[in-house]
């Protein structure tokens, strides 16, 4: 018989993703409900693209299910399906030959602008950044690792993303300042 | 290792987290789960398929080819003269001792890196 959605929802999570890894669709179902909202918005924060960051993220619950039987420590699915949604982002980049590990592109912001000033967000900004800077900043600002966390999940040296960090914050306040957000 | 973060930014960041809807998300997550169960299922009945069909079409060539390949299998890598040796050590001394060493140390390998 299968069980009702309110039934997952109110177990803990390591047991949801152990139910999961027998095989349990609705617990996985489960998992999707819980985990959607973020992964979501961590793959906005990334791809500043809200179709292809939802593209991103079905295609991240999917490997999560083919693969979910092999994750060991319940426990860790967060940071699992982390680092699953990351590599997927990186591969999306790469396929298409744009992940860039260093060139600031002003090109992709038109001049400042009090028209448009209100429209500016915060992915908009973020899309201005090399793929590599705009990783580490979504990760140190949007999921509060670490530098340390942040050289494990990505592979990059721990001195390339404090430089990353400095420099892209840098960045984000010049665009957002020039388009009027209190920054 | 210094981890500070900006404020303001930290600030921007928390503002910019939007609560999303989530019933067409999980809806179409479920849709690509089912259509992956579904071409899985086709793809092992076709396989089933041909393989039977080569079965009758070419006369029982499967079980000449698996005889083959257990013969091969079944190979010693090193010659022993003592029956009970040879009989002991036969699961790490044969083809297929190797084989699954190698698959074993590429399946550690491709966890390691995954996981």
């Amino acid at each position: 018989m299968p069980a009702t959605p309110g039934y997952y929802a109110k177990g803990p999570e390591a047991l949801i993703v152990s139910l999961a890894a027998r095989g349990d669709r609705d617990a996985f179902t489960d998992l999707v409900r819980r985990r959607q909202p973020w992964l979501r918005n961590l793959m906005r924060r990334c791809s500043g693209d809200s179709t292809l960051a939802d593209d991103l993220a079905q295609r991240v619950f999917l490997k999560a299910w083919r693969n979910i039987r092999r994750l060991k420590q319940p426990d860790r699915f967060g940071a699992w399906l982390k680092k699953t949604a990351i590599n997927e982002w990186i591969d999306q980049q790469r396929k298409h030959g744009q992940f860039h590990e260093d060139e600031f592109d002003d090109r992709l912001l038109p001049a400042p602008d009090v028209a448009t000033a209100e429209a500016i967000d915060l992915d908009t900004a973020l899309a201005t950044l090399p793929d590599a800077v705009r990783l580490c900043i979504v990760l140190s600002y949007h999921e509060r690792l670490s530098h340390k966390e942040i050289a494990e999940l990505t592979g990059l040296p721990a001195g390339t993303i404090k430089s990353h960090i400095r420099r892209g914050s840098r960045k984000l306040r010049e665009v957002l300042s020039a388009y009027g957000e209190s920054v | 290792m210094n981890d500070d973060r900006d404020p303001r930014l930290e600030l921007l960041f928390e503002e910019a987290e939007s609560s999303l809807a989530d019933d067409a998300f999980i809806d179409a997550v479920n849709d690509s789960l089912r259509r992956r169960r579904r071409r899985i299922l086709f793809g092992r009945l076709a396989i089933l398929a041909a393989l039977v069909v080569l079965e009758v079409v070419l006369e029982s060539p499967l079980r000449l080819y698996l005889g083959v390949v257990a013969d091969v299998l079944g190979t010693p890598l090193l010659p022993m003269h003592d029956d009970w040796l040879a009989f002991l050590v036969a699961p790490i001394n044969s083809v297929a001792g190797l084989v699954g060493l190698v698959l074993l140390g590429l399946n550690m390998l491709y966890r390691k890196i995954i996981y």
